[in-house]
This record gives C-alpha cells, structure tokens and sequence, in this order.
C-alpha cells in the first residue's frame, strides 16, 4: 500500500524529539534524515531532496517560518510544522505560509505517520490515478460526484458536496476556515463562519453515526476541519 | 479676669521704672537748668514717659506723666518747693503737657501693642512653616507623629502621645499607658474602639491636669488617638490652644493622606512585582519543562508501536502507564501556563462563530485518553444556536470539566456530557457520580489554587483547572457554576453562555445550501 521508503527530513534542534521520530517513523516505512538547525536543515533539503520535511518552529538559528518560506521558494514538497503551544492565529498563519499541517507537541508517533501520508497523498495525488477518496465507510467519487456511505448513496446539496469535495481532496489534512469560506461562497467576510458552521452541521447529520460525536468532519478549533483519515472497512468496501 | 491677670503680673515694673525715669530726667533738668539760662520745659518729661508707654505699656506711661507733673510742679514751676502754681499760664501749660502726654502716651502703647502681636504672629507664622517643612519630609506615619510630638513640645510646650497604634505607626510608637497617664490612656483606647471622630478633654484625677484626646485618622486609615497634654486649666488660654492644636492636626492629617496613599501604593507595586516576576519564572519553568515531557510522550508512542507489533502485551501495559503518568505531567504544565497567560498577558479572546456541538466534541476528543476507563454520555441537542466565543478557551474550559469529572469520581462510573439551550443560554454542563461537594468546598471550588481538604493526600492537582476554566468562561462572558446534592452524591458543573442575537444562521444557509 505504501511506497517505498519514502525520504523524510526531520528539522528540529531536540536530539530527543529527533530521536523518537526518527525511530517512529522508520517503523513506518520511511527513511529518515536528520537536521538540528534551520540553515542545516536548507542544505540538507537541497542536498537529500526529501519527500517530506519535517520541520520544528522553535530553532535556534532562524524562525521555522522563514525555513517554511525558503523552501517554499524553490520547492513543493510537504511540510508538517512542529511545535509547542503556537496560538490558533498563528497556525493559520503557518498554512497560509505553505505549511501542509502542523503537530502540537506533545504527540503521538500514529498521528504524525498518519499526516504524514496524508501530506503525501495530496502531494502526489496528480499521478495518483484513483479518483475515488475512502475514509472509514465513507466514499467521495471525485470524477462521478458519487458520494456513498457503507455502500448506500447519499444525497448531497451543491454546497454540502463542494464542502466535502474540499475536505476529501485535502483528506486527513486541516483546512482553515477562510480556505473553504472563500471556496463555497466566494469571500470571506466573517458572517460566513455562520454559514459554514450550519453547513458542517448538515453534512454531518447526513455522515456522521453520532453526529454529537463526530469521527470524520473533525473540528479543529479556531484553525478550520479536517475529513480525519480512517482505514476502510475492508469488508464493506465495494471495490 | 484677664485684666486683673495682667495688672497683678506687671505692676512692679509699671511702677518703679516710671519713677526712676521720672526721677533721672528731673536731676539732668536740675543741672541743665543750674549752669544755663534756659527756662524749663515741661514737654522735657515727654521723653521718660513715652519710654515707659513703648517699654512697659500705658500704665506704666500715666504713671509716668502724674509724677513728672508733681515732681515738675514741685521743683521747676513758681513757687518753688510748692504744690502750687501761681501763674496761670503756668497752669494752662501744665494741663497742656497732661493732655499730650496722656494722648501720646496711649498711642504709644498701642503701637507697642501691636508691634508685640506682630511679632508674635510672625514666629507663630515662622513655627507652622517649620512645621509644614517638617512635615513635607516626613515620608513615614511614624515621622510625621515624631514632628508632630516635637512642635508641641517645643513650640506650646505640650507632651503629646499616640494611644493605639495604627498599622503606619508599628514600631515607632512607645505608648500604650507608659507615659500617658492610666485614665487618659483607657478613655483614649475608648475612642479608637468606638471608632469616634473628633476630640475629647479629660482631666487626670491624680494631676488634674486637662488632656485633648484626638483621634488622628484618613479616608483609607486609622491611626489611633492622640492624647496632649495641655498642663492645669486655665480658661480662655486652654482654649487657644486646643485651637491651635487642632489646626496643626489639620495640616498634619492631610500629609498623612497621602503617605497612606503612598505607602499602599508602594505596597501593591510590591506586590505585583513579586506576582510578575513570580508567573514568569512559571511560565519559563513550564515551556522548558515541556520539551522533555513532549519527548517522553512521543518516545513511549513510538515503544507502543513497535510492542504492539511484537504482540508483548505485558510491556505495552507498562508503556501504557508511563505514556498516561506524562499525560499528565503535561495537563499540569498546560494549566501553569495558562495560569502565567492569564496573569501576565490577560486573554484576548478571539470570538468567532461557534457550533457549541463542535467544542463539547473537541473536548472529548482532547480528553478521550483520560476518559476511557469511565462510561461516557453524550447528549447534545442537534439544535443548538451557534454562539459568538472563543472556541479554544472554551474547549478548554470543557476539557477541565471532564478532566475533574474523572479525577473526582470512580472508575467505571457514568459521566454525562449535555449540551441544550435554556431561557436565552447555551448551557454545557458535566456531571459525574462521584465525591460531590462540601458547603466549603462549593464556596471556593474556583478560586486559585484551591484544593478540597478530603482530596489533598488522594487526588495529585495543582487546584488550577477550574480557577483557569471559570476565567476562560468568564472571558466568554459565561458563567460557571457547580451543583452538588452533598459530599458523595456527584456533582454537576455548567457552563452557561449567553446566546448572542446573529444573523439568522438557520435560514440563510438553506437557501445557500439548497441549491443544486
């Protein structure tokens, strides 16, 4: 299922956390490097040439941030930023810079594998050659618009479909709210966000099991949503 | 009275030295008089008695002018050695010198009258500026009572002491009955407890000496009763001069204003200093604290994987624990540094139309590894009105409900999720079947740092979750609150938030919605 070997770049000054994922993501198939500062790692970028980076906003020697926009400049490949305790303004700053997604510390090994592969779906999803997006029961038909839930069709309006298009074709990724605002309805004037909220709240009534408890539209508070990755049932997968 | 008082203090020198003058200018007028051929002049005696009007007063002067006329008389007017006067213009330039005399004279006085106020005034003047120099370079309580005490004593001659000391004047004060009489100093303590204002006079049996008690106080303090003693009583005098001491207290009483407002300043500006310096070392603490705790949690995850792909379910248990123990660790380092947030910076909420849904589910969600081992209910109406908050602060603010809801209540036990809106509010609460709540414990559930007595030795907290979750609410404009039917009976805590009038978020989003 996965590629193989994967090249990530781990930027980050903590030899521990370096260590850990490290480690953790070799188990998970990839092949690791690894740089301890910001000028160290840019080298390495242009040096390596890694699938995905792996970048730490607190370095020593630059901002994460200006390593975000330097890479950016030349290059397209996925980053996930990492960092402790950044404040919901600046996470969407973060995306609005290039970021793919970003990790709070602490965290798990599973969850950065899974933004990990969830960066790198969308980052070869060009020359990826099914359009259809599964996650957990739910399916999305990206050519046919055919959206289908433990098998069964469901209805969707235009909006509610342009919202999950959206989140599907970014599937295990957060997207901020002013992304999906501007996308449906065009602007992004703050009145959207009510909008938006009532619109989520529909799709989820028609996906979600408990919609109280929602397991795919998943909120990240103050940032955007995410349609969260989950394995296919293997048994209910009609393909 | 006042008349007789001062009769009887100068008559000795009213009278001699107008004599002896008298006497002086007769015996320089006598040889003059011998060896020259000028005639006598009466107005010669003019100059001994306007000497005696300006030196000793107009007693003393008319004293003066009755016997320069009948030593005058006597010796230098025909007939000599006679009290007789033979030419009448004699007698008309007698009753003329009289006359003048007795006019110049008293004018005379007068002015030495008023040249002796004047004077008096200006070292009365002289003193209170002294005084108030004095009191500007007071920066203490304690020194303004010290010149307060000085003038007194020095300038009216006065003891002065301060019964009851107040908090500005701890350790300058020696008072307490040692010096000031046993009666005086019960009357006094009498005052302060009364909290009575102005004055009173009360004689000491044993001296019978009169004593002002005053009480010296300000807007913000009370300083305690000042007891003067103002010696025998003697009339209009004792009057003057409580007169005056009330005037200096005037002074004095507004000086002791501001070193009240200066010295409280001073003492919050301590304060907060200590209070800044204090969240910072916190919040430094914390964030340095953090990293390794990262690393610990990511590197226990990763030890988790690879065990689980070994099958070795008796270490990943103990991998299990460790990851939960340093799950911990860091809520208690994410609540310090909320608490240095809110001390130091002050929040700024970001408020942004909110699906309240949505922060009940991501406060599960955040707290999802310490609720496992409970039953969770989750009950949300599907309905709610979006409301216009801060949804972080709030998530978090749920998440310490749930997070206290587990920590205070049985393993296994239920713990119930609502989300509904009532009477114009959205209200989030969590209840739970455990410990419940004392009276006291309900009384100072949100303050900082408050721990229940029962749960200190059993539950590990900092006693700041629901200090950090009740400002985070309030920031919202919500309120907090918590129910408990008694210790062991569960307890219930609601977020309540007030549903802001929008945009009809219901019906603008079908028409948008519904389209294709």
């Amino acid at each position: 299922m996965r590629k193989a070997a994967n090249k990530v770049l781990v930027i980050d000054d903590e030899p521990q956390i370096r260590r850990f994922v490290s480690a953790g993501l070799e188990l998970y198939g990839y092949s690791v490097s690894e740089a301890e500062s910001g000028s160290a790692g840019l080298n390495a970028v242009a040096h390596i040439r890694p699938d995905l980076i792996i970048l730490d906003l607190g370095l020593p020697d630059m901002g994460g941030v200006e390593v975000l926009s330097t890479v950016r400049s030349w290059s397209n490949v996925p980053v996930i930023v990492l960092s402790i305790q950044v404040d919901e303004e600046q996470k969407v700053h973060l995306l609005r810079s290039g970021a793919d997604d970003y990790m709070i510390k602490p965290f798990g090994i599973a969850e950065l594998a899974a933004r990990c592969e969830a960066a790198l779906r969308r980052y070869h999803k060009a020359v990826d050659k099914d359009p259809v997006v599964r996650t957990g029961p739910l399916s999305i038909d990206l050519v046919t618009r055919a959206v289908t839930l433990d098998g069964r069709h469901i209805t969707l309006t235009r909006k509610e479909y342009r919202l999950l298009h959206l989140l599907a074709s970014h599937l295990g990724l957060v997207m901020t709210h002013n992304q999906l605002i501007k996308d449906i309805w065009g602007s992004t004037s703050p009145d959207n966000v009510q909008y938006l909220r009532t619109l989520v709240r529909k799709l989820r009534q028609k996906l979600e099991v408990d919609p109280s408890q929602p397991k795919l539209l998943i909120s990240e508070s103050g940032v955007g949503y995410r349609l969260e990755r989950h394995p296919a049932p293997s048994s209910r997968n009609p393909s | 009275m006042q008349v007789k008082f001062q009769a009887a203090r100068i008559s000795a020198r009213t009278v001699l030295y107008p004599l002896l003058f008298v006497a002086l200018t007769t015996a320089v007028m006598a040889l003059v008089l011998r060896y020259t051929a000028l005639e006598f002049e009466s107005i010669v005696y003019l100059i001994p008695v306007l000497i005696c009007a300006i030196r000793w007063g107009l007693i003393s002067a008319i004293v003066g002018i009755f016997a320069s006329a009948a030593v005058a008389d006597f010796l230098f007017i025909p007939p000599f050695y006679s009290f007789a006067i033979s030419d009448p213009k004699q007698i008309f330039e007698m009753a003329l010198f009289l006359l003048v005399a007795l006019v110049t004279s008293n004018l005379a006085a007068r002015l030495k009258k008023e040249v002796d106020t004047l004077h008096r005034r200006e070292l009365e003047v002289r003193n209170l500026y002294e005084f108030s120099r004095r009191l500007a370079l007071c920066s203490t309580a304690g020194g303004l009572l010290k010149a307060i005490q000085d003038y007194l004593s020095v300038h009216l001659g006065c003891e002065a002491h301060l019964v009851r000391l107040g908090p500005l004047f701890a350790g300058h004060g020696d008072v307490e009955g040692a010096i000031v009489p046993q009666p005086i100093a019960r009357e006094a303590k009498e005052m302060v407890a009364a909290r009575e204002p102005g004055s009173r006079l009360v004689t000491e049996p044993a001296t019978s000496s009169l004593w002002a008690l005053k009480h010296i106080t300000t807007t913000t303090e009370e300083h305690g009763v000042l007891a003067v003693n103002l010696g025998k009583p003697g009339g209009s005098d004792t009057d003057k001069l409580n007169d005056r001491i009330d005037a200096l207290l005037l002074e004095a009483s507004a000086m002791l204003t501001r070193i009240d407002a200066a010295e409280a300043l001073a003492k919050a500006n301590m304060r907060l200093e200590s209070e800044i310096l204090r969240t910072a070392l916190v919040g430094t603490a914390s964030h340095e604290l953090r990293s390794p705790v990262a690393a610990i949690l990511g590197t226990a995850s990763v030890l988790d994987q690879m065990l689980a792909l070994q099958g070795n379910e008796k270490v990943r248990s103990l991998v299990e624990g460790m990851h939960l123990e340093a799950k911990r660790l860091d809520g208690d380092i994410q609540n310090l540094l909320d608490t240095a947030r809110i001390t130091d910076t002050g929040l700024r909420p970001h408020l942004v139309w909110t699906d309240p849904a949505d922060m009940v589910a991501g406060a599960i969600r955040q707290r999802s590894h310490r609720i496992a081992a409970h039953k969770l209910n989750v009950d949300v109406d599907p309905k709610l009105p979006l409301v216009h908050v801060d949804a972080v602060l709030l998530e978090q603010a749920v998440g310490q409900l749930i997070e206290n809801a587990v920590k205070y209540s049985p393993v296994g036990s239920d713990i119930t999720v609502v989300a509904r809106a009532k009477g114009g509010e959205v209200i989030l609460s969590v209840t739970d079947k455990g410990v419940g709540l004392t009276d006291e414990e309900a009384n100072h559930l949100f303050r900082r740092a408050y721990r229940g007595r029962r749960h200190l030795g059993n539950v590990p907290g900092l006693g700041l979750g629901l200090w950090i979750a009740r400002i985070f609410v309030a920031v919202n404009g919500g309120t907090l609150s918590a129910d408990s039917p008694g210790p062991g009976q569960g307890t219930t805590m609601s977020i309540h938030l007030p549903i802001a009038p929008s945009i009809a978020p219901e019906l603008v989003p079908l028409s948008n919605a519904q389209g294709g």
